[in-house]
């Protein structure tokens, strides 16, 4: 998710970008199939801190090309929801196909010219809907029922257990790798995990108020070197730089407090680089730095976008 | 300085430059490379694919030590050392638990993210453009994430629940 944000920030500096439209479309259609509510709220506040930077307009106007795409893409994966049916990749592949295709076209051809054959392909896909909807309609039921709602059983019971260990190991916690979370699920069966769905009560669990004293001060720090790196960015290309790293920090942020992405350490090292390349070094001005705040070139978006 | 010295530039430290330029692009090939190396290791989440990971951020930090591209302001910003304590503190926790390596996941994300950071903001323009290239490049492709594609629990890392042989975070 937060490199979708960085896709996103980065088309608005450079919107005819066909590499950038596809690899946020991919990306974006890469996360919606994780069917992660927390990837979406996450997905949702860097938006917003996307819009707040680079101006709501141009963050609509960017976006709405790789979100339809990856709209169209997702549909296909539809008939694939249900468990226990056979997977269709060749309906995922045609969707897929079809979702990269219309990012692009919405990124070149004006959106009034688009009006007519969206609503021709938006007829299409409905009656393709009613007709194929008793053999999906299981599969999207389920997929209501389980993802469109609040509540997440397992992750109160995560949380409860984990609160509970925390209590008997506040200052130094039980050590990584050695929580075993135990609860009664709502089905009165035992579940077990080792992970909790929140990484700031994981860090509160394997390393105690230390550690989590510790993973704060790191996050503090980082984010008030990004803040200060807001200032001084004349050109698009750098405020989009900073914009995309901003956005992803805030997704990261957010999407840390409903999943154990930092026991995957491929996502906080990416958020990491992001964050580094938007962040001057701390001997150098921006004036010293060759990118991104020393672009001279104008791009579609300088004679577009008012300068913020 | 290097801009603001236009004209009355040192013969020799311009004859430097080139050779530390090198080192400095170098280390963000690494820093990509163990980037990559993460993604397709299942993110990062088993530990083998975590020494190596921690291997390869480790060369980048040290190429771009060598480039001499951190100063002493660099090294004792806030972000690097709390990073640092808390990968030590990890280290530490885990080994009074009797699991040395059990820390590693921590170390990567605080000591790992910091000198990711702390690489990535002194590359050059072209370094950071391949840096970004790839990482989006490397994240549009396929991802079997990391249970892997279409895993079911049958690993030994735990019997009765998803998430516990390593599922991918998602709910």
């Amino acid at each position: 998710m937060p490199l979708a944000l960085v896709a996103l920030a980065r088309l608005t500096a450079t919107p005819r970008s066909v590499y950038l439209a596809l690899a946020a479309t991919c990306l974006l259609t890469g996360a919606g199939a994780t069917l992660s509510r927390a990837g979406a709220a996450a997905f949702a506040a860097g938006l917003l801190v996307l819009g707040w930077a680079m101006g709501p307009r141009a963050t609509a106007r960017t976006a709405v090309g790789p979100l339809a795409g990856a709209g169209v893409a997702l549909l296909g994966l539809v008939p694939s929801l249900a468990i226990t049916g056979p997977g269709r990749p060749l309906i995922a592949a045609i969707a897929a196909a079809a979702g990269l295709a219309l990012a692009i076209l919405i990124q070149r051809v004006p959106l009034p010219a688009l009006i007519l054959p969206a609503a021709g392909a938006a007829l299409v896909t409905a009656l393709i809907v009613i007709y194929r909807a008793p053999e999906v309609h299981g599969a999207v039921r389920a997929l209501t029922h389980a993802r469109f709602t609040l509540a997440s059983p397992d992750r109160s019971g995560e949380a409860a257990a984990a609160l509970h260990m925390i209590e008997r190991h506040p200052v130094a916690g039980v050590g990584p790798g050695h929580a075993t979370l135990r609860w009664i699920g709502p089905g009165g069966g035992l579940r077990i995990d080792r992970f909790d769905h929140d990484g700031y009560l994981q860090v509160l669990t394997d390393l105690g108020i230390i550690g989590a004293v510790l993973a704060a001060a790191f996050l503090a720090c980082v984010g008030q070197l990004l803040w200060r790196a807001r200032s001084d960015l004349p050109h698009l290309p750098g405020r989009a730089a900073w914009a995309g790293a901003a956005a992803a920090a805030a997704a990261f942020l957010l999407h840390s407090a409903f999943d154990f992405i930092w026991q995957v350490p491929a996502i906080p090292l990416t958020v990491g680089a992001i964050a580094g390349l938007a962040i001057p070094p701390a001997t150098h001005g921006w004036h010293a730095l060759p990118y991104p705040h020393q672009f001279h070139e104008r791009t579609d978006c300088d004679a577009t976008f008012p300068a913020r | 300085m290097e801009r603001s010295a236009v004209g009355t530039v040192n013969p020799a430290q311009a004859l430097q430059r080139g050779p530390r330029d090198a080192m400095i692009r170098a280390s963000g090939i690494v820093l990509l490379t163990a980037l990559a190396a993460a993604a397709f290791g299942r993110g990062a989440f088993f530990s083998t694919v975590q020494w190596f990971v921690v291997a390869l951020i480790a060369a980048a930090f040290a190429l771009a030590l060598s480039a001499r591209a951190f100063s002493v302001a660099d090294l004792t910003s806030g972000y690097f050392l709390a990073g640092l304590l808390l990968a030590l503190w990890a280290l530490v926790r885990a080994a009074a638990a009797g699991t040395p390596g059990g820390g590693i996941s921590w170390v990567l994300f605080g000591a790992g993210t910091a000198a990711g950071l702390s690489v990535g903001r002194r590359l050059d323009a072209a370094s950071r453009e391949i840096l970004l290239a790839g990482v989006l490049a490397r994240s549009a492709s396929p991802w079997p994430g990391p249970g892997g594609s279409g895993s079911r629990c049958t690993s030994g890392r735990g019997a009765c629940h998803r998430r516990a042989c390593g599922g991918p975070p998602r709910r």
